[in-house]
């Protein structure tokens, strides 16, 4: 048995749900939590002509000495008045399965959460050694299915 | 290579010193929660008032093996509450870490694991 923990954008929970239910993932537990990544949270410049939104963490990964020069034209954005975001809403899933169904979710979670931007998220696999039914005391793969 | 989840389950006014000590150490991404809970102590009794389950706020942290040891040590020096006399005294419910194993990790917007 494992146990999946796959931290998702808001936005994307609704598909997420649709897709785990085609591929036949009944059980899940949401909770809402915050969090950031290894850019350490990321920084929103508003753009004067209103065209592009723009996620930068470079200001941020200046500050804390992880680039050496935000200026650097390769990470160069105009940026007139930042707006720090630091720890930013998201949704955690915990899904306990049996071992052989693992790929397929994580190919799942993976194809519907990818925009490509950071902040996508994470997906954990962590060993889970015993499960429980409450109702009936089953226990072990039974319990999961 | 290994990893470990590190969950720390801490007071909700310590979690921003426990934030800036990880920081120091280039230890940004976590996700935190917010939990209520009781320990040994079972809550807390106020005069003849009993609280049986207390606010407390959890951080999630993956790290590799070899930074383990070290996270764990700033998380609790970070988040022991002192008495006034003895600053590094640690009262109850100061909180708990736990370490559990994670055998992979997979970032959505890239697919590598």
């Amino acid at each position: 048995m494992k146990e999946i923990i796959a931290i998702i954008r808001t936005d994307h929970v609704e598909a997420t749900k649709g897709a785990l239910e085609s591929i036949g993932v009944k059980g899940i537990t949401f909770s809402h939590v915050i969090g950031r990544g290894k850019q350490g949270g990321t920084i929103q410049a508003p753009d004067p002509e209103g065209t592009v939104r723009r996620d930068v963490g470079v200001y941020l990964m200046q500050q804390r000495g992880i680039i050496r020069d935000a200026n650097d034209p390769k990470y160069h954005v105009p940026v007139h008045k930042e707006i720090e975001l630091g720890f930013l809403p998201k949704k955690m899933l915990m899904i306990a399965v049996n071992d052989d169904e693992v790929p397929r979710i994580i190919d799942t979670l993976t194809q519907i959460n990818r925009s490509g931007q950071q902040g996508d998220g994470k997906i954990f696999i962590c060993p889970m050694t015993d499960a429980f039914r409450i109702r009936t005391g089953e226990r072990g793969n039974k319990a999961l299915t | 290579m290994s990893m470990k989840l590190i969950r720390a389950i801490i007071r909700n006014e310590s979690t921003q010193r426990v934030i800036e000590a990880l920081e120091k150490n280039s230890i940004y991404a976590m996700t935190r929660m917010n939990v209520t809970g009781r320990g040994r102590e079972m809550g807390i009794t106020h005069g003849s008032i009993r609280y049986t389950e207390v606010p407390k706020e959890m951080l999630m942290i993956v790290l590799p093996d070899d930074a383990v040891t070290k996270a764990v040590s700033v998380i609790e020096s970070a988040a022991r509450t002192g008495t006034k006399n003895h600053p590094a005294a640690g009262n109850p419910g100061d909180g708990k870490i736990f370490v559990t194993d994670v055998e992979e990790s997979h970032t959505i917007r890239t697919g590598e694991k």
